[in-house]
């Protein structure tokens, strides 16, 4: 349960997140704690919390406190507003239409957007946080136009060497080709979260998911029919890919500036470089950010 | 190899507990806080060890950082510094941190001769007063942020870089 309240100390206004802990074992809760025995703080929040109290970056929503009673958890966070999911949606589709004035304001805003996204994810990854849940309705729109990444409950430490992982992050339409063919525990790292950003940037652009698929391998064939079925697939992947693979058919890459309306040719080579399938030619985020795309004063125009 | 660790926990964390301690109080109060460290530090390797085979990231590292820094904050209440729960529950949370998966709690408390009961109550004063700050610089955290730093002109410290 997450409500809006006011602090009668400081007059801040807050988010609280408020999470009954499950004395027995039903709902999400199960797959972390051992059959009906009480195992403390629950691990997902645990994480959540101190992967947001160890974050200090003006693209990143703040933790102010977190309160524990009675299996009662309390996270308390400074209020921001509406994530972008719902503010795309908030749009009419005159703002997704080519060559009108209202587009062109949405492309400088995805500008915008995108740079804080980039900003917030380079420094998670700086500190080596690896986010593993990026996506439009994982950022928060402060009124004064700042975007503040959240949604932590995914997300974890890097672990050096790279251990294999979990496959089940990150929400399907944002997953990268990756994690997807990787297996039980695929072996993924940083880049996965630039993928996510990429498709973050073209749903902004665009209003539409990128890549909407209703299964694993129907997220694979939306991603090979845009970008091309992957022509030696042990190349582009660095990694063993499961044979039914070869059984696809050969789509040719499309063009993403057909696919992006509207946008300039920049942007479209910043997300062709988030698209990438080999995670390590993929673009980090402090590259992206001294992309050509955000190069100049790109301040917003008021509409 | 179970009951033979459960012993030598039980022997010092509650036997050699109060030896140790009541030579400790004839002396002044930082060689107090220092045997209570050598046995916190003690009781966490031991867990450590008990649990090495479930265990890959920086656990051991991590939960003798939260219980130094409990130790010297000033929020701890001063008799909870020589209770064996609260070496343990520096152990269980770190665990929970960074690990995939975490030890069941009855067992952890079996093993240092508590209760769950108890052990939770402890969790919650450790992460009160660490105030949920729980990721400390660690040795390989440290690692990366090396190679960060490295000139990006190396081709491979690039892909390191890339990988963190």
């Amino acid at each position: 349960m997450v409500v809006k309240c006011e602090s009668r100390v400081s007059g801040k206004v807050m988010v609280v997140k408020r999470i009954k802990k499950m004395p027995s074992v039903s709902g999400d809760a199960s797959d972390e704690d051992e059959a009906g025995a009480d195992q403390g703080f629950p691990v997902r929040y645990l994480r959540e919390a101190c992967l947001l109290r160890a974050c200090n970056h003006p693209n990143v929503m703040k933790l102010e406190f977190v309160t524990y009673h009675e299996g009662q958890i309390e996270l308390f966070s400074e209020f921001v507003g509406l994530n972008v999911e719902d503010y795309i949606s908030s749009l009419s589709d005159e703002y997704f239409t080519r060559n009108k004035q209202k587009h062109e304001w949405v492309l400088q805003l995805g500008r915008y957007f995108m740079k804080q996204v980039l900003k917030g994810i380079d420094y998670c990854h700086s500190i080596g946080i690896l986010l593993r849940d990026v996506k439009p309705r994982n950022f928060l729109i402060s009124s004064d136009g700042t975007l503040k990444l959240t949604g932590f409950v995914l997300a974890r430490f890097s672990l050096l060497p790279e251990e294999p992982l979990t496959q089940q992050v990150v929400t399907l339409s944002y997953r990268a080709p990756e994690i997807i063919l990787g297996g039980t525990y695929p072996v993924y790292t940083a880049p996965v979260d630039i993928w996510s950003a990429g498709c973050t940037f073209a749903e902004m652009i665009t209003g539409r998911t990128l890549f909407e698929g209703d299964s694993e391998i129907g997220q694979l064939l939306k991603i090979f029919k845009l970008l091309g079925t992957p022509s030696d697939c042990n190349k582009s992947f660095c990694f063993e890919v499961p044979s039914y693979i070869e059984l696809l058919p050969q789509w040719q890459p499309q063009s993403l500036s057909e696919r992006l309306e509207g946008l300039c040719d920049e942007g479209v080579d910043l997300l062709s470089r988030m698209l990438l399938y080999h995670p390590c030619s993929r673009i980090t985020a402090r590259d992206a950010l001294k992309h050509p795309y955000f190069q100049g004063d790109h301040s917003l125009m008021k509409t | 190899l179970d009951m033979l660790q459960n012993d030598r926990i039980f022997s010092t964390g509650k036997g050699g507990d109060e030896g140790r301690t009541a030579r400790a109080h004839g002396q002044n109060s930082g060689s107090v806080l220092a045997s209570i460290r050598a046995m916190g530090f003690d009781l966490i390797v031991q867990l450590f060890q008990i649990y090495q085979a479930d265990i890959k990231g920086d656990t051991l590292a991590l939960s003798l950082s939260y219980f130094q820094r409990c130790l010297v904050s000033d929020t701890l209440p001063a008799n909870y510094q020589k209770c064996v729960e609260f070496p343990a529950a520096c152990f269980f949370i770190a665990t929970k941190v960074e690990e995939v998966c975490t030890p069941d709690i009855s067992r952890l408390a079996i093993l240092t001769n508590t209760t769950a009961a108890n052990l939770l109550r402890m969790e919650k004063i450790v992460l009160e007063t660490l105030s949920f700050e729980l990721y400390p610089v660690t040795a390989s955290r440290m690692i990366g942020s090396l190679f960060s730093l490295a000139p990006d002109t190396m081709d491979d410290v690039r892909m390191f870089a890339n990988r963190f």
